[in-house]
């Protein structure tokens, strides 16, 4: 992942599932299912595309424009880190 | 239910067999192709305090224990129920120590379709004889499309009881074993289905181990399984494997990643139940992909199927991923 510094934590596994993204966090013992857009957002971050990318992908597929694309990754993001499956590094 | 795993070898080569790497790492670990039987001893005794009256011997394959005799012995003299899972290739020790004992205190549940040669055919065959009116016959599907028939005829033949405990090959996470693919289940339903008109008509009862699902059944098939006396389960509720040196296993195709090293503060149920709780965020998930959308899932109908199978469609995201 390579998106404002955040990156994903250790012990994570993840499946496609029909209902959307599975993440096992199972350092925690805990797991989620993500929704639509939490879903996509996983997807176009493990396949370590550039932030931009990411932004202009993500905005196209849920038909936003890049700026709310961008408002609504930064919500997810910050969503994840306090479900611990993200981390934010201050550099 | 706890399973004490008293060999690490066997005399078998089966190729869907889920325990033989593991087994193999802690013989080429330990040095040691057998528990003990001060280990025994001290198990049996946790037993007690669990309140678990069952000894349920496996391996490898357990009857090569050098203190097979004395083990049985042991467990008789204390009151315990003895259900042996074997190839049925029993030394004549192992059938002496078995012969006297009445199905009600024994049951040998007999892996029916062990890779094995020709001379140990003819020792099972002497086992069938001697001890049938004790074995149960256990069949692991590992093709779609399978036969019982043969399996039918030998039940038939050497008076064993009327049941046919039946298993999926199922996969070892993150090893190499002989598997069905979730893609063959229905197959193998449907197989099963039309194999039970001729068990049903015998009497012949079959009980399914872990792995089932319930999609694997259509609606007709499943009907007919039911009619047949076949009680689906679909269950993934861990049978503690108590391997030497005191390391519980969730189960032998999760040994891998679920297991517990045994400490005196805790107890078998608290083992399992630690055990349970490491598995849980696993179960969101299921075999197939629509698993999570899944009625029968949901309804608490099917379990999502095998973990192990589960495991092994989820993908790491480590240091690496980042």
């Amino acid at each position: 992942m390579n998106i404002w510094n955040y990156s994903f934590t250790n012990n994570l596994y993840w499946v496609n599932d029909r209902n959307g993204v599975v993440v096992v966090d199972e350092q925690h013992q805990q797991s989620y299912l993500l929704g639509s857009s939490e879903s996509i957002l996983w997807r176009l971050l493990i396949i370590h595309i550039d932030s931009d990318a990411i932004i202009r992908r993500f905005s196209a597929i849920i038909s936003v424009s890049e700026d709310e694309g961008k408002g609504k990754i930064l919500s997810i993001l910050s969503k994840w880190e306090k479900n611990n499956l993200v981390e934010h590094r201050n550099d | 239910m706890t399973n004490l795993i008293i060999s690490n070898i066997c005399n078998a080569n089966c190729d869907f067999c889920f325990a033989s790497s593991f087994l193999q790492e802690r013989e080429n670990h330990s040095k040691q192709k057998f528990m003990s039987f001060d280990e025994i001893r001290s198990y049996v005794h946790l037993f007690d305090q669990a309140d678990i009256h069952d000894i349920r011997l496996l391996g490898g394959e357990p009857t090569l224990h050098p203190a097979f005799d004395e083990i049985i012995a042991f467990a008789k003299a204390n009151s315990k129920h003895i259900t042996i899972f074997t190839n049925g290739c029993l030394s004549e020790i192992a059938l002496a120590a078995l012969e006297n004992l009445s199905p009600d205190e024994c049951a040998i549940i007999m892996n029916m379709n062990a890779k094995i040669s020709q001379e140990q055919i003819r020792t099972r065959e002497k086992t069938l004889i001697r001890l049938g009116d004790k074995v149960i016959s256990g069949y692991t599907i590992t093709q779609p499309v399978f036969s019982l028939d043969s399996l039918i005829q030998t039940i038939l033949d050497y008076n064993l009881q009327r049941i046919v405990r039946l298993g999926l090959s199922l996969p070892i996470f993150s090893k190499k074993n002989k598997a069905l693919h979730p893609k063959q289940f229905p197959v193998a339903g449907h197989c099963l289905a039309q194999q039970s008109f001729t068990a049903f008509q015998y009497g012949i009862q079959i009980e399914p181990d872990c792995g089932f699902v319930r999609c694997m059944f259509s609606e007709d098939d499943f009907q007919i399984l039911k009619k047949h006396d076949f009680h689906y389960v679909s269950c993934c509720s861990p049978v503690i494997d108590i391997c030497s040196e005191g390391h519980f296993l969730h189960c032998f195709a999760l040994s891998e990643k679920f297991y517990e090293k045994y400490h005196e503060s805790m107890g078998i149920h608290e083992i399992r139940e630690n055990l349970i709780e490491r598995t849980n965020p696993w179960r969101i998930s299921g075999i197939y992909p629509e698993c999570g959308t899944c009625l029968y899932k949901r309804s608490g109908e099917c379990c999502g199927g095998c973990l192990s199978m589960i495991l092994n469609r989820f993908h790491p995201i480590g240091n690496s991923g980042n």
